[in-house]
């Protein structure tokens, strides 16, 4: 089925330095730092203490009291310490693992290739056990509290990959060939775990072939859709999914699992078949290498763990080069390269930095510049598109163009409340839709001005937080919010 | 090349670094820019930037212009080229004294506001009228309002408008006699001071129709300096808004709503009115919807603030060029509409964001 699309947002169209669909696998790191705290679960209980003997897959870190999901060693050696690392920008404790390079990795008992007899339990305890209960925005709900919902709330299950950020992992490494009946497995399992889920498939135009192979292997599902969407930025985003595929008003400033929805990507729903075929823990990850700061765009799988350091090694270009997990408009920034991989990052993109100053460029013909405008060569050529992290301007009053509104796509006006919020910060802001926000980005990128809209709202957000005034008021009384224990909101500020 | 435009930025850069100068930096500042283009990079999500920035945007507009100031100066003689270095140099100079005063950046707008004034004068007009409007224009147009973004109404309108109230003389006859054929006026200095009026004036005294569409279309019709060559205004319009440098729903209504009024009312009062198609191929009207109604700051940021604003500026100009004893009235109805433009938003804002919670569109696939 096609997927309808939704106003506003933006195409990112050429982007030269997509990852080929080639899978190199990394050698095992002589050193792997695990934070305690990936995704969006709380610090986890540390399992072992220095000097230990760990072997991969080992559980080191679980909190069965709170909303959390098990990390595990992903190398064989001994634990070197116990520290804090930085994980871009955000201070977690971490095990550092000294690995001696060997390759076995500790099983969960297995149940082989036929788990047609084993029980939901059992499904349910491999999916947490094996950290597969992780992946995902909010975790797959598990009777272990591996999300703020159980698994009887869960209404859908959106698993998406529809390509529409500037680069993006290709689905084809893990769905094509065996990759799609352990997919449609992995999604049969689900369904006995959540047994009042709906499950919709998304993926890109160009994956229409792969998407026909899937439903063809899951005919006999009977809970499962089937998409293809438009790659336009940010259809991969809960809210828009939410919106477009199952046509439901989404709550804004709340996760989806609070409405019982779960999004997930397609390696997570891989990740929950071997975690039960082949008991195998999340202690590996396929990300993709993109962008054009790398000499050659591919996949690698790599164990969670290694420094980004030992990943990129050898494989950008001169020059000064940027990396950012995952996405270029949401981020974050790998501020140093001893961070680690984690078990949630699907791509790693090298962006070189452009602070290079090229004269006119103002009137430059663009044949690689990519623009909400027309007005460059590499709209109308197949040229492509060569992104640097140069803001290509200076920093302007803004003339009210309305661009931003343009791209929005949660179709609030951002200069309208960038300008409101430079006078005063009241609940006007909330009127205006600034909870609304969905953080992705585009109408800095459009901004001809130059002017950090989305910087701005967030600081404006954060300010009306402070102050106890939020869009719950108009949240909490129109959804049925699950997975909230507690709910303090103020409605108006004194 | 590129050292050379290094070294020419950094020279004068260091000339007003400190010392006597430095209330200069402005000036330094925005050249340097203009020549290199900036080193500033993106430190924070998102990581990318368009490739779009003011100076392209108004480049853009500039580029949309050629046509109408190139059959200008066919038309009407070089001394155009002098009207518009008087509307750039006085109009700059107003521009950078402000951003000198204020230690602001100067700001790109300028370079829009000082082609389109000269454009949407009379050919005949005293250059230092030009820069009494102009001067005008800038000063109380935009920079007593605190500058690009901030304006109410059109700085060039408002220029123009206090130059027709004060001098009145110069906008009633003298339209002189172009220049037609051959190298046209790139080889005349100026035209010949005959008394000629425009189709629009002659509608007015004598109610006939004075004019063919394709002499209107060419621009073989007396008028302003930019507004008679229609083809190429046409074409410079359409190019700005497929480039998305200008908004598309401005133009579109606003001609449509010209057309759809003029041809109700002609219908009704054919004396006063004149037919759709003569209305919309004559005066200042395509230059108006196409350079004039769409300046994003004075018009609706909202989209059917646009729509609304397009289609009363429609009405307005018929109704004032029917109506009143003036025989134009782009200025005009864009100068009010300007001053409604505020109220347009809030109402829009207001009725849309009226409580919180917005419904997304969703579109067909």
């Amino acid at each position: 089925m096609r997927l309808r699309g939704f106003g506003g947002g933006f195409r990112f169209r050429r982007y030269l330095g997509q990852p080929d669909s080639a899978v190199e696998r990394l050698a095992i790191p002589r050193r792997a730092v695990v934070p305690l705290q990936q995704g969006f679960g709380v610090k986890l209980d540390l399992l072992v203490k220095p000097g230990d003997r760990v072997s991969a897959g080992q559980v080191i870190g679980r909190s069965d009291e709170l909303v959390s999901s098990p990390v595990h060693a992903p190398v064989n050696g001994t634990v070197e310490s116990i520290t804090e690392t930085a994980v871009s920008g955000r201070r977690v404790p971490a095990v550092v693992i000294a690995g001696d390079s060997t390759d076995e990795v500790q099983t969960l008992a297995p149940t082989g290739p036929d788990h047609s007899n084993v029980s939901p339990e059992r499904v349910e305890e491999f999916i947490y056990l094996s950290g597969a209960a992780g992946l995902g925005l909010g975790g797959i709900p598990t009777r272990f509290r591996s999300s703020a919902i159980g698994p009887q709330d869960v209404r859908h299950v959106l698993v998406a990959q529809t390509g529409a950020e500037p680069f993006n992992p290709a689905v084809s490494p893990f769905l094509a060939g065996s990759g799609a009946s352990h997919f449609v497995a992995g999604l049969e399992l689900l369904s006995q775990v959540l047994v009042k889920a709906k499950f919709h498939i998304v993926l890109g135009r160009k994956d229409e072939a792969l998407l026909a192979e899937i439903s063809r292997l899951g005919s006999g599902l009977t809970r499962v859709a089937y998409y293809s969407a438009r790659s336009r930025y940010p259809q991969d985003s809960p809210e828009m999914l939410t919106l477009t595929v199952l046509g439901e008003d989404f709550p804004f400033g709340f996760l989806a699992a609070n409405v019982g929805i779960v999004v997930l990507d397609p390696q997570a729903v891989i990740a929950v078949y071997d975690a039960v075929a082949s008991g195998r823990p999340v202690v590996e990850r396929v990300v993709a290498l993109s962008g054009p700061g790398f000499v050659k765009p591919i996949h690698v799988r790599v164990r969670v763990g290694t420094p980004v350091a030992d990943v990129v090694a050898g494989r950008l270009r001169e020059g000064e080069i940027r990396i950012v997990r995952n996405s270029l408009l949401t981020g974050p920034l790998v501020l140093d390269r001893s961070e680690p991989v984690l078990r949630t990052d699907s791509q790693f993109v090298a962006l070189p930095a452009g602070a290079e100053r090229e004269p006119f460029a103002f009137a430059r013909p663009g044949l690689h510049t990519d623009s909400f405008s027309r007005s460059f060569f590499a709209h109308w050529l197949p040229t492509g598109v060569k992104p640097d992290a140069n803001r290509h301007g200076e920093e302007r009053p803004c003339i009210q163009c309305g661009w931003c509104a343009r791209v929005c796509p949660v179709r609030i006006i951002p200069h309208l409340i960038y300008r409101h919020a430079s006078l005063t910060i009241d609940e006007t802001l909330v009127r205006l839709g600034a909870f609304n926000c969905i953080d992705c980005g585009l109408c800095t990128f459009v901004c001809p001005s130059k002017v950090k809209l989305a910087a701005r709202m967030r600081e404006a957000k954060d300010k009306l937080v402070s102050v106890g005034c939020d869009n719950s008021s108009c949240v909490v009384p129109k959804f049925d919010l699950r997975g909230i224990e507690e709910y303090k909101g103020v409605k108006s500020i004194r | 090349m590129r050292m050379l435009l290094l070294r020419l930025a950094g020279r004068l850069t260091a000339l007003t670094a400190n010392g006597p100068l430095r209330r200069l930096r402005p000036v330094t500042e925005a050249l340097d820019e203009a020549l290199l283009g900036t080193d500033k990079t993106n430190h924070a999500e998102p990581f990318l930037s368009d490739g779009m920035d003011v100076k392209r945007m108004m480049s853009l507009v500039i580029l949309g212009l050629v046509p109408a100031t190139l059959a200008g100066i066919y038309f009407y003689g070089l001394r155009v080229v002098a009207m518009i270095a008087v509307s750039y140099g006085v109009g700059g100079l107003v521009e950078v004294a402000f951003s000198v005063w204020r230690r602001k950046p100067i700001h790109e707008g300028f370079l829009v506001t000082g082609l389109i004034f000269p454009l949407i004068l009379p050919p005949t007009i005293p250059l230092w009228v030009v820069a009494v409007g102009i001067a005008f224009g800038v000063f109380f147009g935009k920079e007593v309002f605190g500058g690009t973004g901030r304006n109410i109404f059109n700085p060039a309108l408002v220029g123009r408008l206090f130059i027709s109230l004060a001098f009145p003389s110069y906008f009633a006859t003298m339209w002189g006699k172009m220049h037609w054929g051959g190298a046209g006026g790139f080889l005349h200095w100026t035209v010949d001071a005959v008394t000629q009026a425009t189709p629009l004036i002659d509608f007015k005294g004598s109610h006939l129709v004075s004019a063919d569409p394709l002499s209107l279309l060419i621009g073989h019709a007396p008028g302003c300096v930019g507004e008679t060559f229609r083809i190429g205004i046409i074409l410079g319009g359409l190019f700005v808004v497929v480039t998305r440098a200008g908004d598309w729903r401005v133009p579109v209504s606003y001609l449509a709503s010209v057309a759809l009024t003029a041809f109700a009312l002609h219908a009704v009062a054919p004396d006063r009115v004149a037919p759709a198609w003569f209305q919309l191929l004559s005066g200042g009207l395509m230059f108006g919807a196409f350079f004039m109604a769409n300046d994003p700051v004075t018009s609706p940021f909202t989209f059917t603030g646009r729509w609304i604003y397009g289609v009363m500026l429609g009405v307005l100009t018929v109704l004032i060029r029917a109506l009143s004893g003036l025989p134009e009235s782009v200025m005009f109805a864009v100068l009010l509409m300007n001053a409604a433009t505020p109220l347009l938003d809030s109402l829009v804002v207001n009725s849309v964001y009226r409580r919180p919670g917005i419904k997304v569109r969703r579109f067909a696939a």
